[in-house]
């Protein structure tokens, strides 16, 4: 193997280092903006009513939206605040 | 530990100390802001590292193999295992309030060294492991309240201390927080009506929710939050309005009478109208700010100009009166340490847990984060003038009753500043006068918008910021404000319901009127003692709130100190009786000299006594009767919290020395099924 053919292997390989590294970046600002999207579903109980949604097989409507606060009512008015 | 590591954790032990030795040792010149920021994130890095580490593996040992009650209780609703740091988010949302903003900008009156120390040390040793422990505890017991855990495991006495504990702390935050909001809009039409719209548009916000897009929560908020900032631009057209200014122009009684008539009604209608859209638009607008104000920070990196210790430290301050010891630690309460957590994390947030694991992340963590909230409130308190400080925060009682006065006492202090620079500055936030905003949140503001207007927009927006900042302080209480007001009546039902059944019902009418009123007048009594009070109000309510908050926290230490000896780790139980005993010191003494001090800007007795020695007024005999009231409650408190303390003592001698055996009420152990982490998302 020439100097020639060593160089454009390493420069394959630089290549490839950078592509895996784009590659892992991308994967972990989805992965953060993931987390803050789920975060935010979880603290706004968007998620709390599509597990309703799962649990009762019911559609999203009025109605559904309307017995699920109901359900949560308890739980939602008697939710400390903190100072 | 590998070489790089160990090398790593030298360095930022060796960062901080250099932190702490420069915010600690500088004298008569400002310093960065970025070097409390340095000194923050090292004591945090080093804390969780090694300290939340030893607290998890060699004094709870947590156990990754047991099942959390999300697990065994699943059912979709409170039981749900969720995502770490989902649980993070969630639980930072339910513990981050207006306490850690107001406590540290009212402590600024000391300088900024003895305030920022207590908020790290606090953190560190005190509330994130008050925090951590009172979660892992809940946690083992199906997610039990602090109430049952305090039953169950010290005695019965102690339950009942615990619930008068919470109602006590909750009628005095409801009252002390409704004064920050009265102190903060008097005279201020712009804020009112700002203020006023978030009314109407979480009214919108509930329709939209139940009505137009079901369950689209994130999109409301974000409507929510669009319609605020149009109310902001609003209020500033009403505020140049001759004609409508004069309207939403009113006083500080006007504001109480309006106040205290919406705690009312938030406490009786429908969740769904007001209570549930308000909360989802403060958190959203919370989250959003705090972000902000963290970049802001660091893109300004601004200079402090207040000292690091002030002459104030004797207890003569105008902010509030009283020494560093005890009144330092129990004005900055949630940024270091507040007993209301321990009923966060021991309401939904152990019910969301998915491995015991993540306790210490939760726990200790999130408190961490709240903490450095309290260190950017700091940082906002200290940015502004010392002169223009204390010229917005101090009471009329205390520095005179005129602008012209005001400046010429805080002057001869050594904090130079005059009428015309306080006249500048009120006009560049739009407002007539900034004297004797007392209550924290306007000089918060004015902070939050030099630091705001120095890194996006300038000195023209200067009064959009201020108004943000005030808008975004007073959502953050009004919704505290209805929040608790229910919570309250919730409470008190169930009380009552143990004497006469139907007041236990809480969807009875009459029931929920009764209650609702006996809430609202309770705090309001507190609210009308304070507006009426010349020496500022918040002078002798914050310090009554701030006991009442540690107490709570005392309360949460000794049913975690009596669980960790009843557990057999008496050895290591110095590490919630040292916070426990910190907290006594500091809790008894502020107490103490609250009632008994001879000085009648700190003791309510002393207070009482001269103004009956003074001359004669219409309202003489009420303001005795208030400040004695005020002294029994203060009383009252530390006998009930004393009757705790001897009985989980009693339990931890009787256990150690062998005269009662050692068990702890826990759910018994079953093996996780759950595969190591939940699955994503």
């Amino acid at each position: 193997m020439n100097a020639q053919q060593v160089g454009a292997g390493l420069m394959r390989n630089d290549d490839a280092t950078q592509v895996n590294s784009k590659v892992r970046l991308k994967a972990s600002l989805r992965r953060v903006v993931m987390i803050l999207r789920a975060i935010a579903r979880e603290v706004f109980d968007e998620a709390a009513y599509q597990r309703y949604l799962d649990r009762t097989g019911c559609e999203r409507s009025k109605e559904s939206y309307r017995s699920f606060f109901n359900e949560r009512l308890a739980s939602l008015a008697s939710k400390f605040r903190c100072c | 530990m590998k070489t790089g590591k160990i090398l790593l954790w030298i360095c930022i032990g060796i960062l901080g100390a250099l932190a702490f030795a420069t915010i600690a040792l500088r004298r008569g010149e400002p310093i960065s802001a970025m070097w409390l920021l340095a000194a923050a994130g090292c004591s945090y890095a080093l804390g969780y590292r090694f300290y939340s580490k030893f607290l998890a593996a060699r004094v709870l040992s947590l156990d990754g193999q047991r099942a959390t009650p999300a697990e065994r209780l699943e059912n979709g609703r409170d039981y749900m295992p969720t995502n770490k740091w989902v649980v993070f988010g969630h639980h930072f949302a339910a513990i981050a309030g207006p306490g850690p903003l107001v406590g540290p900008v009212l402590a600024a009156q000391f300088g900024y060294l003895p305030g920022t120390l207590w908020i790290l040390v606090g953190a560190v040793f005190g509330g994130c492991v008050q925090d951590f422990v009172i979660l892992l505890f809940s946690v083992r017991r199906d997610g039990k309240s602090l109430g049952q855990m305090a039953r169950e495991e010290v005695g019965k006495t102690a339950g009942t201390v615990a619930f008068i504990a919470v109602l006590s702390i909750l009628i005095v935050l409801l009252a002390v927080v409704a004064l920050i909001i009265v102190n903060a809009l008097k005279d201020s039409p712009w804020g009112v009506f700002t203020i006023g719209m978030t009314i109407p548009i979480a009214v919108l916000m509930g329709w939209y929710l139940r009505r137009l897009r079901p369950g689209r929560v994130l999109e409301a908020s974000a409507l929510g939050f669009i319609c605020v900032l149009l109310a902001i631009l609003g209020g500033q057209w009403i505020s140049h309005s001759h004609t409508l200014a004069g309207v939403f122009t009113l006083s500080a009684t006007t504001l109480a009478v309006l106040i205290i008539v919406y705690g009312f009604a938030a406490s009786a209608l429908p969740v769904w109208l007001l209570l549930a859209p308000r909360d989802y638009l403060s958190t959203f607008v919370k989250l959003g700010t705090v972000a902000i104000l963290a970049i802001g920070i660091i893109l300004v990196r601004p200079t402090l100009q207040m000292p690091a210790l002030t002459r104030f430290v004797d207890g003569s301050g105008p902010v509030f009166a009283g020494n560093l010891f005890p009144f330092a630690f129990i004005t900055i309460a949630c940024g270091a340490i507040s007993g209301f957590h321990s009923l966060i994390s021991s309401g939904t947030t152990p019910k969301l847990i998915a491995r015991e694991t993540q306790t210490r992340m939760v726990g200790y963590g999130a408190m961490m984060a709240e903490s450095l909230v309290g260190v950017m409130a700091m940082i906002a308190a200290c940015t502004l003038q010392p002169g223009a400080y204390f010229a917005v925060n101090s009471g009329a009682g205390m520095v005179g009753g005129t602008p012209a006065a005001a400046v010429a006492t805080i002057s001869q202090w050594g904090f130079p500043v005059t009428a015309s620079q306080m006249s500048t500055l009120a006009a560049a936030v739009g407002e007539k006068t900034l004297f004797f905003r007392t209550g924290g949140a306007p000089a918060f503001a004015l902070g939050m918008a030099k630091i705001f207007s120095d890194s996006l927009g300038g000195a023209t927006v200067m009064a959009l910021w201020y108004h943000f900042a005030i808008m975004f302080e007073a959502l953050f209480i009004l919704t505290v404000l209805d929040a608790g007001t229910r919570v309250a009546r919730f409470m008190l039902q169930d009380a009552l319901g143990h004497i006469w059944p139907p007041m236990g019902r809480t969807s009875w009418y009459p029931s929920i009127l009764t209650t609702s009123a006996l809430v609202v007048v309770a705090w309001a009594w507190f609210l009308w003692q304070g507006i009426r009070d010349p020496l500022g109000g918040i002078n002798s309510l914050w310090p009554l709130f701030g006991i009442c908050n540690q107490l709570l926290a005392t309360v949460a230490l000794c049913v975690a100190t009596t669980i960790l000896v009843k557990m057999g780790r008496a050895r290591y139980m110095w590490t919630t009786l040292a916070p426990l005993a910190w907290l006594i010191a500091v809790t008894f003494s502020a107490a103490l000299a609250k009632i008994f001090s001879p000085n009648p800007l700190i003791g309510l007795l002393a207070h009482a006594r001269a103004i009956a020695a003074g001359p004669a007024t219409a309202d003489l005999a009420r303001r005795v009767f208030n400040d004695r009231l005020d002294a029994v409650v203060c009383g009252l408190l530390i006998v009930l919290v004393s009757v705790i303390v001897v009985e989980s003592a009693t339990v931890w001698t009787n256990v150690i020395t062998g005269r009662r055996l050692a068990t702890v009420v826990e759910t018994p152990f079953v093996a996780s099924k759950m595969p190591e982490e939940v699955a994503w998302p």
